[in-house]
């Protein structure tokens, strides 16, 4: 080892990285190669240790706060495994009310929106179009005045015919449907 | 399983957000005494610290949960020991001039030669120095620690060592 003394001497806080093993390749080699910076990093190491044996000022923690923590951090980690386990339910019955809920607007919406599904059970939807329109009218007038074979279900007005007063059936609910929707 | 001992603090803090206590107890005795000395150290009264203790670690329980440990724990836990100590110091001195800061080192001893050439450094200064020598952080923790730029960190640092070495002259 030389105890050359190169021009420029490491400065403090380049000493400080040193001691603390945080020094670069330049200023390690600064420091094999120079007495007077070994010197001071031994300074400072002794400045450092006495510095560190402050932190022992405090003395112990007693035994019973140790538990105190403990058993606040057990009934914490309690609180939470219960809340970890509670959250999925919560999600899962939440999940089952909004599938319910949405089955029940379902029910409620189909038949102002997508009337043509309830209307395939409407005996006035002669034509199984799926919904009651002036074409059923229509379709039913036909029907009647060219002799077709004629569904009694098709006796709207329950007079016991299927004739055109069925037809004008069909063609009122068509407007009146029409309306119902507009 | 790894022994909790042996796990990092990342580690730990993940064991924790399961649930597992021993990862709780392991990382407790790693800070317990770091922190009750800090605490110590800025409010100056052995109940109060140990008060500052248990505040410290509901406090690491109650962020634990979304904790997501990036750097030293001792970067996560200084500021609020820091501020639960200093919060206790103020209560304590109600009715006395308020003194913001890090207390002389904890005595029971008559003071040695470290201590009086601490006592001459700047609030600022001894800050540094304690986190540096005491609590053994980089220089970029203490600059995360304290909200400072690194380069006020290296100087104040610097300042310091020169007063220390110029008083031990």
């Amino acid at each position: 080892m030389s105890n050359a003394k190169p021009k420029d001497h490491l400065d403090l806080l380049a000493l400080d990285s040193l001691r603390a093993g945080e020094g670069t390749p330049d200023e390690k080699a600064h420091l094999e190669a120079c007495g007077a910076c070994r010197g001071a990093l031994e300074d400072l190491e002794r400045l450092s240790s006495k510095l560190a044996g402050l932190r022992e000022g405090f003395g112990g923690v007693p035994g019973e706060r140790d538990r105190a923590i403990l058993d606040m951090a057990r009934r914490e980690l309690g609180r939470a495994k219960v809340r970890k386990l509670v959250r999925p339910r919560l999600w899962w019955s939440a999940a089952a009310a909004a599938l319910l809920l949405a089955a029940g607007l379902g029910l409620w919406v189909v038949p102002a929106r997508r009337l043509p599904l309830l209307a395939r059970l409407d005996p006035a939807d002669i034509d199984r179009s799926g919904s009651v329109d002036i074409l059923d009218a229509y379709t039913l007038a036909i029907r009647i005045r060219a002799g077709a074979p004629l569904d009694p279900s098709w006796d709207l007005n329950h007079d016991g015919v299927v004739d055109r007063k069925d037809a004008d059936v069909v063609a009122k609910e068509s407007v009146s449907l029409r309306r119902r929707t507009e | 399983m790894t022994d909790p001992a042996e796990r990092t603090d990342q580690e730990l803090v993940r064991a924790i957000q399961e649930g597992d206590l021993s990862a709780f107890e392991a990382l407790y005795l790693r800070y317990r005494d770091w922190v009750v000395s800090l605490a110590y150290r800025f409010c100056g009264h052995r109940e109060d610290a140990l008060d500052v203790l248990q505040e410290t670690f509901a406090y690491l329980l109650k962020k634990l949960p979304s904790l997501e440990l990036r750097s030293q724990m001792k970067t996560f836990l200084y500021p609020a020991v820091k501020h639960l100590a200093l919060a206790r110091k103020r209560a304590a001195r109600r009715h006395a001039p308020l003194e913001e800061g890090i207390d002389p080192p904890a005595r029971e001893s008559p003071p040695g030669d470290v201590e009086d050439m601490l006592a001459c450094l700047p609030e600022a200064e001894l800050e540094v120095v304690w986190l540096r020598f005491v609590d053994g952080l980089e220089l970029k923790e203490i600059a995360a620690v304290l909200d400072l730029p690194l380069g006020t960190v290296k100087s104040r640092l610097h300042r310091a060592l020169e007063e220390l070495r110029r008083k031990k002259k």
